[in-house]
């Protein structure tokens, strides 16, 4: 009994309606059909946004010879224990033909390399990451230069969605307490029953697709560049113009959707306990520590709405972080060496 | 009810929530920001407030590609760009490709729409006092899907045609004395005037 499901593109009748199982309605042969078709294609490509997607315009991100650690970091969510590969798209050269880009993540420390030439294009590569316990990894980038000098452009990073069928067997729980059963989709057809099993392997799946985390901000400062100019944490300006936008939806915070940043941070080691501001999160960083360490914090979504522009007629937040007011009487770099936003 | 079986409300509920996951929360969502070499950051040490970055003129002409797996549903892309703008004729274009990562040529498969002093869709420099200053934008196609004259047009969501949701796409910003900071894509589902 495979788990197939089909895409509901515009006009393909595959979305289940709501007013068809309302008191009152006959049922309808195939809307509980649609309905695990529905849950199969969510859990399919839900999550699977890009979770990276940032660039380097003005040759800032490039490297000579081989650096010592990493030149860039994020941690990033894992939509499912079945979603196990990530895209890469990179632009990227080397004045050489002899460079590279290797992603790695750090659970079980996979990597994918790139190798590169010497006319500036895209690349495409994947990264398996093996089993993760966890609900986030950690990865990084780093561009080496054999000879001449690697210059990277852009780089995005996103989980493969999964394919039809889907495998088969229950897949464990990641971001909630219950666990995704894939839909058969022929039991769900006319003259099947809908068993209480059924029923309640529909609401777990729910339950945890509904936890599902899409990322909404990922920005990584620069470790270990060539140039000089290259910003190794976030800088003023980039408080005003990377906030990033995402929808509210409805009901959020009945459904107790939690939004999480997740901030690599350290001081510069010139004696200033340092501020970092989310939303209505704050946290302290204290002068000594230097050495950079994940910060996490969480919060509900706001009740506020920052945008709504009128040709768009969408509910909009803005995310980033903020720029503390103890900023002007510091150093211009902030402690941000590296921060992704990601819930509902 | 006679003759009618009743499912109730349970089921309802749950279509209405893998409805919005489905259609909704799984459409995809890109936010792109591009990151660029700042002159003042080697100063670290000194407590200072002379970071100024509204001053720094965008560069004179750049092209900027960010790439993403297509969902298979979308069927437009609204944008909403974080840019700033100098000089008297700033002007931004947007195109949209199916990506290509061979080293071919990518495939253009929307002409795409612009934003420039001519459509008043771009406020250029601000001169006040004697100070020049190149303030913060934020600028969009908005949400209301219009027809694609197949050539270049005004502000308009992009269009993703059915053979192509699903591909690797590539959006592609030809800027002109306009500095694109951050890029947010969001695909479209709803029906249209299709």
């Amino acid at each position: 009994m495979a788990n197939s499901f089909t895409a509901p593109t515009s006009g393909s009748g595959l979305i289940p309606s709501p007013d068809a199982v309302v008191s009152g309605q006959i049922i309808q042969a195939d809307t509980i059909s649609r309905l695990g078709n529905m849950l199969n294609y969510a859990h399919a490509q839900l999550g699977c946004s890009p979770v990276v997607s940032q660039g380097w315009p003005d040759g800032v991100f490039s490297v000579i010879g081989t650096p010592a650690a990493p030149n860039a970091r994020w941690r990033i969510p894992i939509p499912s224990n079945a979603h196990s590969t990530l895209l890469i798209h990179v632009k990227a050269d080397n004045s050489s033909n002899a460079g590279s880009i290797t992603l790695e993540e750090l659970t079980n420390n996979n990597t994918s390399t790139i190798n590169l030439t010497s006319t500036s294009r895209w690349y495409e590569g994947t990264l398996s990451v093996g089993a993760q316990a966890g609900t986030y990894l950690e990865i990084t980038a780093t561009a080496d230069a054999t000879a001449g000098t690697t210059t990277i452009s852009y780089l995005s990073l996103q989980w493969q969605p999964l394919s039809s069928p889907l495998a088969a067997g229950v897949v464990d729980s990641k971001h909630s307490s219950s666990d995704i059963t894939p839909m058969g989709a022929n039991r769900s057809a006319a003259d099947y029953p809908l068993s209480s099993a059924r029923g309640v392997a529909l609401l777990n799946s729910l339950k945890e697709l509904a936890k599902r985390p899409r990322v909404f901000f990922a920005w990584s400062g620069l470790q270990n560049a060539a140039p000089i100019t290259a910003p190794k944490s976030m800088l003023p300006s980039d408080f005003q113009t990377k906030s990033a936008l995402s929808r509210k939806w409805g009901g959020s915070r009945a459904r107790e959707h939690e939004y999480e940043a997740h901030i690599y941070a350290a001081t510069h080691g010139n004696g200033d306990d340092r501020e970092i501001i989310w939303r209505d999160q704050r946290a302290t960083i204290p002068a000594a520590q230097i050495a950079p360490a994940w910060q996490t914090l969480t919060t509900d979504e706001p009740e506020r709405v920052n945008e709504r522009p009128p040709a768009a007629d969408l509910e909009l937040l803005r995310d980033g972080p903020t720029l503390p007011r103890e900023s002007a009487l510091r150093a211009p770099a902030s402690p941000i060496w590296s921060m992704v936003v990601w819930g509902p | 009810m006679v003759d009618a079986p009743v499912m109730g409300g349970t089921v309802a509920q749950m279509i209405d929530l893998i409805n919005h996951l489905g259609v909704g929360r799984s459409r995809r969502v890109i936010h792109a920001n591009f990151t660029r070499g700042q002159g003042t950051f080697s100063d670290l040490d000194d407590p200072t407030d002379v970071f100024r970055p509204l001053i720094i003129p965008p560069p004179s002409a750049e092209t900027l590609e960010i790439p993403f797996l297509s969902s298979p549903i979308g069927r437009h892309l609204l944008l909403f760009l974080t840019i700033q703008a100098s000089g008297t004729t700033p002007s931004l274009l947007a195109e949209l490709y199916k990506l290509d990562t061979t080293g071919s040529p990518h495939t253009l498969i929307d002409a795409g729409c612009q934003w420039d002093t001519v459509n008043n869709r771009l406020t250029p420099t601000i001169e006040q006092r004697g100070v020049v200053t190149y303030p913060v934008q934020v600028i969009g196609t908005g949400a209301q899907v219009q027809a694609a004259s197949g050539g270049v047009d005004d502000p308009r969501p992009l269009v993703v045609p059915l053979a192509n949701r699903g591909d690797n796409l590539m959006l592609r910003l030809t800027a002109a004395e306009v500095n694109v900071e951050a890029v947010d894509i969001f695909e479209l589902y709803e029906e249209s005037w299709a």
